[in-house]
């Protein structure tokens, strides 16, 4: 089961549409103060969290899951706004497991699911 | 404002000028006085020594008289020749209209018995003349006594006369002299006076001037908070003030600069956020629908499809150009430096364009071996420096081949790029860095483009410490030579 946190509808929608075509299932929540709360609800298999987001940015929610949550090592796919050096150090720092530059290519979308998806889950 | 000590310094430069003067002035005028009066009272002193001088003259006739009146009658006497009775009375008688020709008031003052001799005269000398023998010898008594008292009053009144001559002189070369040590005292004060005066004049405008001039090269050098002390209400203090006005207002005015910079940054990060959000949406879209998630679709929609999915890539290829653009600026430019392959960094940039040669049939030629050293770069920002280059060099030719050839120097990599396309005159070639230029026949090819793009690259390869030299000929090419040094030097502040 994968966790998604972006507050974009079409965006959203379509991340949701694809990765459900590919196969996998999917927790959509719609700001980030949504996603420090639904995060503990479950264990997933990976997340895909955005960056600019009302509530909490992106960030936030990586280090409340790296920091405080039950299940720090989950594979965290963070989707930037671009590949500056700015948002590489803050993945390094907060220990995202990957990021994926928007726009980015639903297919390129899929190949990092599968590559950071966690099997058992 | 104002100090309540009264002080020279703090007073208007006129004022200090005028009473400058004014001492000045004065002083001259003490002094000339001074002298004036000391030669006036020379002058009388000079002149009651001349009265002294003669009344001794007279006196000294005086007493001559007196001898040879003896004389004569001492002459008479003896020879009893009427003769030198007669010289006698002569010389009585002058002696007499002298007396008369003289004050009282002469005589009186050097106690000189006038009665006696009047009375002498008058009485005495008559006996003389009708011979009576014990007359005589009676006045000559007489005579002689009268004689001996005249000299007598004569001598002392003459001794008196030296006694105030001497007094006189005596008292004029001391005065001279006080004067003189009066002159001395007066200029030695009025010498440290006027240093003093001086000095403080000089400070008065040489510290406040230092101040600003050491206030100015810290203003110079961005301590905008740089102020003066406004001491006092003199020119200088004016000066400070108006110094003070004028950093106030430019600080006030840099700070709105710096205002209006941040809301730039704010609104050019919103303004793209707020186009990449749509951008991502749309050109997710499109994949879908092209790579047949959506169901299948017929040749004319997946055209018109990749026609949409490219002008979405130009709008997105803007954005981030004008982000960069916007970093540059500001100076924000940062580097992700790690050990980077040039060479798979090239190659890279040329799989990226290689649709875009296919399309135009231009032969893309690399002459490297991937046996190069590697650089302190940022693999990111090369790889856009690179494609950017290598996709301008395809746009702008029509047809022949794009040449890449690296070079490893001595303390760095030297890629060439070589076109046979369009090139550009020697005007166009100056502009070439310019934000938002694009060259005439550039425009006329309707290849897209922002200008914005060797703006960029520049400035990456200036961030590394490399160099970018472009050398062109119209109608026959573009030669670009990019140099990269191994080592990173971070650029000192």
């Amino acid at each position: 089961m994968i966790f998604f946190a972006e507050d974009d509808p079409s965006i959203g929608q379509l991340v949701c549409f694809k990765l459900k075509k590919a196969g996998f299932s999917i927790h959509w929540v719609r700001d980030g103060s949504l996603a420090l709360q639904e995060f503990a609800l479950n264990k997933w298999g990976l997340v895909i969290l955005d960056v600019m987001m009302p509530g909490a940015d992106g960030w936030t929610v990586l280090k409340h899951i790296r920091e405080e949550s039950e299940d720090k090592d989950v594979p965290v796919l963070m989707l930037t706004a671009r590949g500056q050096k700015s948002d590489m150090d803050l993945a390094d720092q907060n220990r995202a497991t990957d990021f994926l530059k928007k726009p980015f290519d639903p297919e390129d979308l899929v190949k990092k699911v599968k590559q950071h998806l966690r099997g058992d889950l | 404002m104002l100090p309540k000590r009264f002080r020279y310094a703090d007073q208007p430069l006129l004022v200090q000028v005028l009473f400058t003067g004014i001492v000045v002035s004065g002083f001259v005028f003490a002094q000339l006085g001074l002298l004036s009066w000391q030669a006036y009272r020379e002058t009388q002193m000079r002149s009651s020594l001349q009265i002294i001088l003669d009344k001794n003259i007279e006196l000294n006739r005086l007493s001559t008289k007196f001898y040879h009146l003896n004389d004569q009658l001492e002459q008479y006497v003896e020879s009893q020749n009427l003769k030198y009775y007669r010289d006698f009375i002569e010389t009585a008688e002058s002696i007499k209209e002298f007396w008369k020709s003289k004050s009282p008031v002469f005589l009186k003052e050097f106690s000189i018995p006038k009665e006696q001799i009047d009375f002498y005269v008058s009485k005495y000398l008559k006996p003389i003349k009708f011979g009576n023998k014990k007359n005589i010898s009676e006045s000559r008594q007489q005579l002689k006594f009268i004689f001996n008292q005249t000299l007598t009053s004569i001598n002392q009144a003459l001794l008196e006369l030296e006694n105030q001559r001497e007094q006189l002189n005596g008292e004029l070369f001391h005065h001279s002299d006080g004067i003189f040590s009066i002159l001395i005292w007066m200029n030695l004060c009025f010498l440290i006076f006027f240093s003093f005066i001086l000095i403080k004049f000089y400070r008065s405008i040489m510290n406040p001037l230092s101040d600003l001039s050491a206030a100015m090269r810290n203003y110079q050098e961005g301590k905008l908070k740089t102020r003066l002390p406004v001491l006092n209400q003199s020119e200088i203090g004016f000066l400070a003030f108006r110094f003070n006005e004028m950093a106030e207002r430019t600080e006030s005015m840099v700070n709105e600069l710096k205002k209006l910079d941040v809301l730039k940054t704010e609104f050019l990060s919103a303004v793209s956020h707020e186009l990449r959000t749509p951008l991502t949406s749309i050109m997710g879209y499109i994949k879908l629908l092209v790579n047949g998630d959506a169901g299948p679709i017929n040749e004319d929609q997946k055209n018109f499809l990749e026609i949409i999915e490219a002008s979405s890539l130009r709008l997105n290829h803007l954005v981030d150009d004008l982000l960069d653009v916007d970093r540059i600026e500001s100076g924000k430019i940062s580097l992700h430096i790690e050990s980077t392959d040039v060479v798979s960094v090239l190659r890279e940039s040329i799989k990226s364009v290689t649709l875009l040669a296919e399309r135009k049939k231009i032969i893309l030629e690399s002459d490297f071996s991937d046996q190069i050293r590697k650089c302190e770069a940022d693999r990111m920002r090369l790889l856009q420096v690179f494609t950017n280059l290598l996709s301008n060099a395809i746009k702008y030719t029509e047809k022949g081949s794009v040449r890449i050839k690296v070079q490893e120097n001595v303390d760095g990599i030297n890629v060439e790029i070589e076109d046979t396309g369009m090139g550009m005159n020697e005007e166009e070639q100056k502009n070439l860095f310019r934000k938002f230029f694009r060259t005439p026949s550039a425009i006329e090819t309707h290849e897209g483009g922002t200008g914005l793009g060797l703006v960029i690259v520049k400035a990456i390869v200036d961030a590394h410490g490399g160099k970018i030299t472009i050398q062109s000929k119209k109608s026959v090419g573009t030669r670009v030579e990019t140099f990269i040094p191994f080592i990173y030097k971070l650029k000192s502040e």
